[in-house]
């Protein structure tokens, strides 16, 4: 039977990536409150030099905009460690999040029709 | 030279896609992603999953727990995000920061455990985020179950309980323009009723 998920989520004990808290010295909490898994976050024209690790990686990646899940998934950082990560990222202006769409003021009907007309073409 | 031309903003929107363990949710996003689904994952504590006892720090472990998600992009300046729940209850703590900020929800069903997704069903109904239940087929067998499932699930008629094969792009594609439509019909409803009051 092919339906069931091929990769399904699972608990596993600690394997051997980044150690979040070394990524983030230590810090575990974000300094942007409102920062979402699916907010894209994309680099500003700020060189990239004088950033090291983790930071200049995600920076590097945020060249094209990508959501704080991906930058997750495709650095293999862990979302907790990424979110302390792009804050310090816009504190110090390399990065600049971008908006998502709440569904709650009359543009966000706007874009919803957007993602009916774009999704009936796919 | 790092003069990079900074383009638009785009702006991205999140869907959830919830159900029980096996039940298709990574075949469901991956029908429909323009990439192959991607995995983050979140570190926890076994305190972060309610045990609060310090005599029992030496055992402390931590866990990893996974999504799953794919992407869709409609145009330069719209992004699309499905993301699927962890599958099993005893994750549910990761329900809120996944859930926090997403436009609705997919209720993934098999209508052969049905009981799987009450736990998905409840959460989204309590929190008045839009949903639509989607029993996915599983060897064909389930045309004649879409009212008896909405029976036993005791949504209430505006919810839409739809058929779907989780393998079948435009089955896929049809859920989530069944979901899209009902939640303009909200925004549309929650507007109108702005302007009256």
């Amino acid at each position: 039977m092919a339906l069931n998920d091929p990769v399904e989520p699972e608990v596993e004990m600690e394997r051997d990536f980044v150690r979040p808290f070394l990524a983030t010295a230590g810090r575990t909490r974000s300094s942007l409150s409102d920062l979402r898994i699916e907010t894209l976050v994309e680099a500003t024209a700020k060189l990239e030099d004088g950033l090291r690790f983790e930071a200049a990686r995600v920076a590097k990646l945020c060249r094209e905009p990508n959501s704080v899940a991906e930058i997750s998934a495709k650095l293999k950082i862990p979302l907790g460690a990424v979110k302390v990560i792009v804050g310090d990222l816009v504190g110090s202006n390399h990065v600049r999040t971008h908006k998502t769409i709440e569904g709650e003021t009359p543009e966000d009907m706007q874009l919803i029709s957007r993602l009916i007309a774009g999704v009936r073409k796919l | 030279m790092t003069d990079r031309v900074v383009k638009k903003n785009p702006v991205s929107a999140k869907f959830v896609v919830a159900g029980g363990f096996g039940v298709g949710k990574t075949t469901f996003v991956g029908t429909i992603s323009e990439i192959d689904p991607l995995r983050t994952e979140a570190k926890m504590t076994s305190a972060s999953l309610g045990v609060d006892d310090t005599s029992k720090v030496a055992t402390k472990t931590t866990t990893t727990v996974a999504m799953d998600f794919g992407r869709i992009t409609i145009d330069d300046d719209l992004v699309l995000y499905l993301f699927g729940t962890p599958g099993q209850e005893r994750f549910s703590f990761m329900w809120n920061d996944l859930v926090n900020g997403a436009l609705g929800a997919v209720v993934l069903v098999d209508s052969r455990r049905l009981a799987d997704c009450f736990y998905a069903v409840d959460y989204f109904e309590s929190r008045k985020i839009p949903f639509v239940v989607a029993v996915n087929e599983f060897d064909g067998m389930v045309a004649h179950e879409i009212d008896a499932v909405a029976k036993a699930l005791q949504v209430g008629p505006d919810v839409h309980v739809i058929s779907c094969d989780a393998r079948s792009r435009d089955s896929v594609k049809n859920v989530l323009l069944d979901l899209f439509e009902v939640i303009l019909e909200r925004m549309m409803a929650a507007n109108a009723a702005a302007v009256t009051a």
